[in-house]
């Protein structure tokens, strides 16, 4: 495969540090019945590695994010295994209860939820926050509390003489954000599970915060899954992804071949429904329709009321999550009937078309101004 | 297009369906005034797209909620057909109105949600007495709901906004705001709140409105890439604390960005490519906060952030629009020292 530097998955032949086996999530929802929000979901995810999870709203990314951490309502169940490396012990995460079970959350491993604005206390300051965190798991003394608050804050880029003495709505939505990510590193995870992390910011708060996880990560080390609907930010952030769509991951492997060979359907839809900025503008298209409920799943292939490349067979066969043939030792999969007809007619235009933003003083600038 | 509505040709080519001259917005709160919008020009021809770009807290809301008549500019002039919004007599004022149509950013608040969608769209025709009786009125709210791919009309007509998706909210929203006939559409980032997929497929419903039914657009969003999508064939205006930094062709906003500002902008969207986005690196700017308005950088208000910021210059004046080439112009000291030639 491609070898360059920051597309490495593994740095050596390390374990995973967690590992998901076939993990089912059901929601019950009324007497006897109950909906299967995931559908046998199995992956592995190494030490300071980044994966994505990608797909529409309703195709269970969150669900799944939640699973893994034993964060489920109570409406909701987990079948499978989910196995953390503490060390050299193994731990399955879904039998675990009482304090290793508290242990396991935040200090194993933290969530960042989406929405910044409703994860903070309104009456707490971002101090309290921080303090009450780090007591809730035996970190008491207040000089090495403060000190370890300050300095996430400053990796985070935010100041913290005057961050920690704020309350919430005295910060902007991006410094929330940051904030946020500062807190789930209190404890230093090893594990980092951020949901739709820049879903409702703006551009450039976008940015800073995509800025910020690169930072954190090459300091920190963590392993990071990552959900959002977006494909450009997975193409930004991630090592590795994985499509997900009504409860199932669809097509996982190593960032390049999903988006320079996608080979399900589905995932081609959601690359070419991101427009690019570079060039010109360029054909788009939209995946018809919406993700099916999980109460009435199509027969076959889920996908295959929405999908141009679908026969009379996918009506009738679910296909299994399948090594690409073609691709030799990459750990390229995916499940579907007609993988080798997928392919991402659009290559983006070469690098230098962008811009030159890069050396501001230069000012050049394609035009004519001399 | 409404039936009874008569046809007005009041328009000429050559002057825009809409101006905003000079407008400037200031609030008055307890810790003093906030200028959000100072000093705006701006037109929309009919059919035309004009996409307005920038940061929340740039005022690209402020400003179109002047244009849609919503507020009264403290400054300058807002006119529709060459008239000014605020010396009209009523019934002129009120026609403007039902021209100019606003689309906001959330369809989860928009929407009444104790009405189903037969009463949020024939309610406005039937109060403006568009459309004779009731019938008439559903009819034609089957043909909008056609209009914005909500099909069949039958199946949607009938539900509730809590029984709609949000993509399905908002072509409802769409809907309504095409009841009254409207020359103009505001949308205020009416596709931000979507996923992905379903934003293109809006957008090409929208470009379907724009082509087919003639309708102008004032584009609201903070993704130039959205911008480019939508607006390719029209304008884009890029505002920074309240002023418009730079303003041209969509397609040299983006291909040949001359103000630092636009150019961060088009920099922070994260491309979907991996060997694009992996080498971009951070961001140039020097820092990532915008500044409050209530206590504005003297000169150029985007010299503490900006990359090509140079002092005793930049810090002093504040730039004024001027051309960079024809219909192309920018607010920024360094790039008009360049074009003078640099």
């Amino acid at each position: 495969m491609i070898d360059q530097p920051g597309f490495d998955l593994r740095g050596g032949d390390e374990d995973p540090i967690l590992s998901v086996r076939d993990l089912h999530v059901y929601y019950r929802t009324g007497a006897g019945t109950s909906v299967e929000a995931v559908r046998g979901a199995s992956f592995d995810l190494y030490p300071s590695e980044s994966l994505a999870l990608v797909g529409e709203s309703g195709c269970g990314k969150t669900t799944l994010g939640l699973g893994l951490l034993r964060l489920l309502p109570r409406l909701g169940s987990a079948t499978g295994e989910v196995s953390f490396r503490r060390g050299d012990r193994t731990v399955n995460v879904l039998d675990l209860r009482g304090r290793s079970l508290r242990r396991f959350r935040w200090r194993d491993a933290a969530m960042v939820f989406q929405g910044a604005q409703s994860a903070f206390n309104p009456v707490m300051t971002i101090r309290a926050h921080m303090t009450d965190t780090m007591r809730a798991h035996g970190r008491v003394n207040r000089r090495l509390v403060e000190e370890r608050a300050a300095e996430l804050l400053r990796v985070v880029r935010l100041e913290p003489k005057r961050v920690l003495n704020s309350y919430p709505h005295e910060l902007s939505g991006g410094m929330r954000q940051r904030v946020l990510i500062a807190m789930s590193l209190l404890l230093d995870p090893q594990v980092l599970v951020l949901d739709e992390p820049t879903t409702a910011l703006d551009i450039l708060t976008q940015r800073s915060v995509v800025d910020v996880l690169h930072e954190v990560r090459d300091r920190l080390g963590f392993a990071m899954i990552f959900i959002s609907h977006d494909l450009a930010l997975a193409a930004e952030l991630a090592d590795r992804v994985a499509t997900m769509y009504a409860g199932r991951i669809i097509e996982t492997g190593n960032v390049r071949d999903i988006f320079h060979r996608p080979r399900h359907p589905y995932t081609l839809g959601l690359i070419k429904a991101v427009p690019p900025v570079v060039g010109d503008l360029p054909d788009m298209e939209s995946i018809p329709g919406g993700p099916p409920s999980f109460a009435a799943l199509p027969t076959g292939c889920s996908f295959h009321p929405r999908c141009k490349f679908a026969t009379a067979e996918c009506e009738q066969i679910d296909p299994l999550l399948e090594p690409v043939v073609d691709e030799g030792a990459s750990e390229h999969e995916v499940a579907c009937l007609h993988s080798d007809e997928v392919h991402l007619d659009r290559r983006l235009p070469d690098v230098p078309t962008r811009p030159t933003t890069g050396e501001p003083t230069t000012g050049e600038s394609e035009g004519p101004q001399r | 297009m409404t039936a009874t509505e008569p046809s007005e040709q009041t328009t000429q080519t050559t002057t825009p369906l809409m101006t905003l001259s000079a407008v400037s917005q200031v609030f008055r709160t307890k810790r003093g005034p906030i200028k959000a919008v100072d000093d705006v020009s701006l037109s929309i021809n009919p059919g035309e797209v004009l996409c307005l770009v920038g940061e929340s807290g740039s005022g690209k809301t402020t400003a179109a909620r002047m244009a849609a008549g919503l507020t009264r500019p403290t400054g300058g002039t807002v006119a529709y057909e060459g008239r000014d919004i605020w010396s009209m007599a009523k019934p002129d004022f009120r026609r403007f109105r039902r021209s100019v149509q606003y689309v906001h950013q959330d369809p989860y608040a928009s929407l009444n949600p104790t009405k189903p969608l037969s009463k949020v769209l024939t309610a406005p025709m039937l109060k403006h007495r568009l459309v004779k009786g009731s019938k008439a009125a559903m009819a034609r709210a089957e043909d909008l709901l056609r209009e914005v791919d909500l099909t069949p009309p039958e199946n949607f007509i009938t539900k509730f906004p809590h029984q709609l998706s949000g993509g399905q909210r908002q072509r409802a929203s769409v809907a309504r705001a095409l009841t009254l006939g409207p020359k103009i559409i505001i949308a205020d980032e009416s596709t931000s709140m979507l996923d992905v997929s379903i934003r293109i497929s809006m957008l090409s419903m929208l470009g379907k409105l724009r082509d087919d039914l003639g309708v102008g657009f004032l584009f609201i969003t903070h993704d130039l890439a959205i911008a480019k999508y939508f607006g390719w064939r029209g304008k884009t205006a890029v505002m920074y604390l309240g002023r418009v930094v730079e303003f041209g062709p969509t397609p040299q906003i983006i291909n040949a960005p001359q103000h630092p500002y636009t150019r961060a902008l088009i920099d922070a969207i994260p491309e979907p490519d991996p060997d694009l986005s992996h080498g971009k690196g951070g961001s140039a700017l020097r820092s990532m906060d915008i500044p409050s308005l209530l206590a504005l950088p003297t000169g150029c208000t985007f010299n503490p952030r900006c990359p090509r910021f140079e002092e005793g210059l930049c810090d002093v004046a504040v730039p004024e629009l001027t051309d960079v080439r024809p219909g192309h112009s920018t607010a920024c000291h360094v790039v008009a020292r360049e074009t003078r030639g640099g």
